[in-house]
């Protein structure tokens, strides 16, 4: 789970091609069924690329994201191995049949702001709900929380061609192994993705995710409390070496 | 046969000696890497135990192969101070990531859980300037030592002091400082020997012999023991033991050997040939069957079922066995090819000791004055010896831990800053391999599980249970039911399922509030066993350390009575059928039992109880090793048999020309006694060198076996022995009638008639 809030903030966070490139420090936190995982998030951007490095429970992964090309690499550090996804593939896993227009998001500024170098980040409560059935029960799949976004930026400003990129309404950002464990949760994901990428660079974003609703499952998801938190201690603007959003020498491709 | 074979070999050394070096060069070159052939895995586990099926389980069910490893980060001299509690200080958690980033590329490592990961509190200490992160790691062929040894190289912190800690941390300090204390040991001993060996035989020559069959004895047994592991896996202690008994037993057979050859030629117009037959026929015969004797007891020990115990008997039988082999075949070839030249290169200060041929010296004047008192003396030297073996009725047998370990060890000080500053830190918890009837997921099965957590919950010291349905408390049996209906819906309930569960099988972690190797934990893991099988639950097996330590004591309870009444048995019928009597066989055992006791009393005394601690500089753990006693046994009761088979055999020699019994113990006893005690003061130094080992392990080996052999050198063979045989007078060599046709059939004495003077 604490896959995929990174996500967000790296999409957030993408310059057009021909600026400087960015690099964001940061940690992602998790917390569902009493236990919490906590690690650090690096986020590389340049032009349409995007690189996310995190350490998941002591292991060494890297996510390189081709938005042009539609496909995500998974580099596992330890085994030296990478595989190739295509993004569409993962979005047909991911629910795709859900529609665009059935997903809700309201994003309202509180007032409140804080400093993060340059940028001034602006506290906003969010709330997206989505329909989703499992085992014949309705229910509403939510994210209910709060999301710091840096508006007029020069980093900002400079995200159009990335966010243009991801106004196609067939767009789809997720991480392999969510958009294949949690397809409802991907797709929902990658939907408050597409939607936010316009309102600002993320500096943090805390939420719970949540089935609403009546029945058994709707009461098990109360009861878990999951909570993801994802916070940029600081970012750089600076040219990233060409080879970084590469597959490094030596790696074995594995099949999916 | 002895005869015949001393004949052969006097007849042509040349082809013997042609032989030996071929075999031997050949050897060299094929045992050169040996020691990539040796897997550090020790092999404690006992095969088919709790303990052990729990660890199979996994590995084969739920892929889960893994040893954990504590890294202690301490701050160092780069770090800021924090207002608040350091540990949760930026700095102090970008430091401990940046180490466990290096970490995390390691290919061995499976996954870590750290404090700035999880904050969870018992991974911090209680005044919050320390935390440990819990790697763990692929256990692999050699239970994850190679892993651990890869960690170690990328753990160091610019900003913080990394500690490794843990069993597997502390297992390869001790296997590093034993190769360190067993290499010390071995070259001090081999040069206080080669100057000891001078001082007994009095010539170079004579001395640099049995150093000469010492060194083709551990040739020969690394040749033999890389063969052996063609067939089965042998851990690196065997080496161990191949170089301590078999520098240790070749000198001692090298010694007897070539005194008796020397002995033999100084008798009044021996020739060489004649005088090697004469030696082969008697102490040719006599190292034989000690040789046999002491490696039978020895491979008694492949009778226990953890291949630890298994790969020390086999390591040691072939060293005796090869130690036996070269005394009796190379080393003669060596002796006719010498012949009187044997003596050359005599020191002008020893020469005395060359020509010494006194039938009445002070071991015959001793002898026969025990043998005047002899029911006092034996009263008196049994007192003693049950006075030393007392402490063993308050002996306590329990795991070694870090604190075998010198005091500035890391994992030492890892286990000590762990139990001062942790005071909730579950290092060793048990891990249950639970096998159900259907797929985990399935109603019945989680029903069958809940009612297992919830049956441990209740037991006194759980602090604890981890497992499918207790990860969350406040979810009850009907939300996992949900949970694990749909985990593609709660990615936290895939990754869960992912820990803990595969098709049927799934593991169960207990945290428990007590030490790993106290008692009260292996209690809690027999009430674990004794629970009810809930339905839906095909089998339960409970692992982890106190888990496998039960397991290890329960075998050790069931299979050493087994060992014990293997090498007694093997010792009277091969004592038997060399002394051709009845009641000295068991007379041996039962003084050699005493002797054991007395040499595991005062291990006791000192190991357990503490005493001498400060001056031999160890930390007393308040029990024992049951290893260790095991090992001293086996060894002890080999060594003690193999001087007893000298002496018996001598009188037995003398009794034999001269039918009088008195004089036989007195002449037998003058004849071997100083050689006995040269072999004894020899073997002695060997192990004396081994115990000053850092390690207490080792310590209390070397002290145990070197106290074995100071009681039966002093008390057994100068007291009990002599006063025992003259009290038992003509009953020495009393047979019945069946035993006595037994013997003449399959008795292996010389069957030349051979006429030997006393």
């Amino acid at each position: 789970m604490r896959r995929f809030v990174p996500l967000l903030g790296l999409v957030l966070s993408c310059p057009p091609p021909s600026q400087a490139d960015l690099i964001l420090n940061g940690r992602s936190t998790v917390v569902a069924m009493g236990m919490q995982g906590a690690g650090q998030e690096k986020i590389w951007l340049s032009n349409t690329l995007i690189r996310r490095d995190m350490l998941d429970r002591g292991k060494s992964y890297t996510n390189l994201f081709d938005l042009k090309a539609r496909e995500v690499t998974v580099l596992d550090h330890s085994l030296r191995q990478a595989t190739v996804y295509a993004t569409d593939g993962l979005r047909d896993q991911a629910g795709a049949s859900v529609d665009g227009k059935a997903i809700k998001l309201e994003v309202k500024a509180t007032g409140r702001t804080h400093e993060l170098q340059k940028w001034t980040c602006a506290e906003h409560t969010l709330m997206l709900s989505m329909p989703a059935e499992i085992g014949g029960e309705k229910l509403n799949f939510e994210m209910d929380g709060t999301v710091w976004l840096a508006r007029n930026t020069r980093e900002q400003k400079e995200t159009a061609a990335i966010v243009r990129l991801m106004q196609s309404p067939d767009f789809f950002l997720g991480i392999p192994p969510l958009a294949k464990a949690s397809p409802v949760q991907a797709r929902g994901i990658s939907e408050a993705i597409r939607r936010l990428a316009p309102m600002g660079l993320l500096c943090s974003v805390d939420v719970a995710l949540n089935y609403e609703g009546t029945g058994r499952v709707a009461t098990l998801s109360r009861k878990m409390a999951s909570r993801v938190s994802l916070t940029f201690d600081d970012y750089s603007v600076q040219p990233i070496p060409k080879g970084t959003f590469d597959v490094p020498a030596g790696y074995r491709m594995v099949g999916q | 046969m002895f005869l015949h074979l001393g004949r052969k070999v006097g007849n042509h050394p040349w082809l013997v000696i042609l032989i030996a070096a071929v075999l031997m060069t050949a050897s060299a070159i094929y045992s050169l890497d040996v020691m990539r052939s040796l897997t550090l895995s020790p092999g404690w586990e006992v095969p088919g135990s709790g303990s052990a099926r729990s660890a199979d389980e996994l590995r084969e069910h739920l892929g889960r192969d893994e040893t954990p490893v504590i890294l202690l980060f301490r701050p160092g001299i780069g770090l800021p101070r924090s207002s608040g509690p350091l540990v949760d200080s930026p700095a102090y958690r970008e430091a401990v990531e940046q180490v466990l980033a290096r970490a995390a590329t390691n290919p061995d490592v499976i996954r870590v859980t750290s404090y700035p990961m999880t904050q969870d509190a018992r991974l911090r200490s209680q005044d919050g300037n320390l935390s440990y992160a819990v790697v763990y790691l692929n256990r692999s062929r050699n239970e994850g030592v190679e892993a651990l040894l890869r960690l170690r190289q990328q753990i160091h912190g610019d900003r913080l002091e990394v500690l490794l800690g843990g069993e597997l941390a502390t297992y390869v300090e001790i296997r590093q400082q034993l190769e360190r204390d067993i290499w010390r040991a071995e070259v001090a001993s081999f040069v206080v020997l080669s100057f000891l060996l001078v001082w007994v035989f009095g010539s170079v020559t004579a001395a640099a012999l049995p150093l000469v069959v010492s060194a083709i004895t551990i040739v020969l047994s690394v040749t033999m023991l890389k063969l052996c592991t063609l067939f089965t896996d042998i851990s690196v202690y065997a080496a161990n033991v191949v170089s301590m008994l078999g520098l240790g037993l070749s000198i001692d057979y090298g010694l007897f050997i070539v005194s008796r050859f020397r002995e033999e030629l100084a008798k009044p117009g021996a020739d060489v040939r004649d005088s090697l037959a004469r030696t082969l026929a008697t102490a040719g015969r006599t190292v034989t069957y000690s040789g046999l004797t002491v490696a039978a007891s020895l491979f008694c020990l492949l009778i226990l079922p953890q291949r630890f115990f298994q790969n020390m008997g086999l390591a040691g039988g072939i060293s005796v066995a090869a130690a036996m082999l070269t005394s009796t075949l190379i080393l003669p070839a060596l002796l006719a090819l010498l012949g009187r030249r044997v003596n050359s290169l005599a020191l002008p200060v020893l020469r005395r000791r060359l020509h010494r041929t006194d039938d009445r010296g002070g071991w015959y004047r001793f002898s026969r004055f025990v043998m005047r008192h002899a029911a006092v003396i034996l009263a008196g030297a049994l007192i003693m010896l049950l006075a030393m073996g007392q402490p063993i009725l308050h002996m306590s047998i329990g795991p070694a831990d870090s604190r075998s370990l010198p005091a500035t060890a890391q994992s030492r000080q890892v286990q000590e800053i762990l139990d001062r500053h942790f005071p909730h830190s579950a290092l060793s918890p048990l891990v249950l391999a639970v096998h159900a009837r259907g797929p985990v997921q399935d109603p019945a099965s989680l029903a069958g599980l809940d009612e297992l957590t919830r049956g441990i919950q209740a037991l006194p010291g759980v602090q604890r249970v981890l497992g499918l349905v207790s990860v969350d408390p406040r979810l009850s049996l009907a939300d996992y039911e949900t949970l694990y209906r749909y985990p593609e819906q709660f990615p936290m309930a895939t990754e869960t399922l992912a820990t803990y569960a595969k098709g049927a099988c799934t593991q169960v972690i207990v945290n428990y509030d007590m030490l790993p190797n106290s008692p009260e934990a292996r209690e809690l893991v027999q009430r674990i066993r004794d629970l009810p099988l809930p339905p839906g639950l095909v089998s339960v097996h409970v692992g982890g350390f106190p888990a496998f330590h039960l397991d290890y004591l329960h075998s050790l309870a069931t299979w050493v009575p087994w060992v014990i009444l293997a090498i007694v048995a093997v010792i009277c019928v091969l004592l038997f059928l060399m002394l051709g009597s009845l009641l000295i066989p068991i007379k041996a055992v039962l003084t050699n039992l005493l002797s054991l006791s007395a040499t595991f009393g005062a291990l006791v005394w000192i190991f357990q109880d503490g005493h001498l601690a400060g001056l031999l500089g160890f930390t007393p753990q308040g029990s024992m090793d049951g290893t260790i006693l095991v090992l001293i046994f086996a060894a002890a009761f080999g060594l003690s048999v193999d001087y007893e088979v000298f002496l018996l055999s001598r009188i037995r020699e003398v009794c034999q020309a001269t039918g009088n019994t008195t004089q036989a113990i007195a002449l037998g006893i003058q004849k071997s006694g100083p050689i006995i005690t040269s072999a004894a003061l020899l073997i002695g130094i060997v192990l004396g060198a081994f115990a000053t080992g850092e390690v207490v392990f080792m310590k209390a080996m070397g002290i145990g076996l070197l106290l074995a052999v100071i009681v039966d050198a002093t008390l057994v063979r100068m007291l009990l022995v002599p006063s025992t045989l003259r009290l038992l007078g003509r009953l020495n060599w009393w047979m019945p009638k069946p035993l006595q046709r037994l013997y003449r059939r399959f008795h292996l004495g010389e069957r030349d008639a051979y006429r030997l003077d006393p």
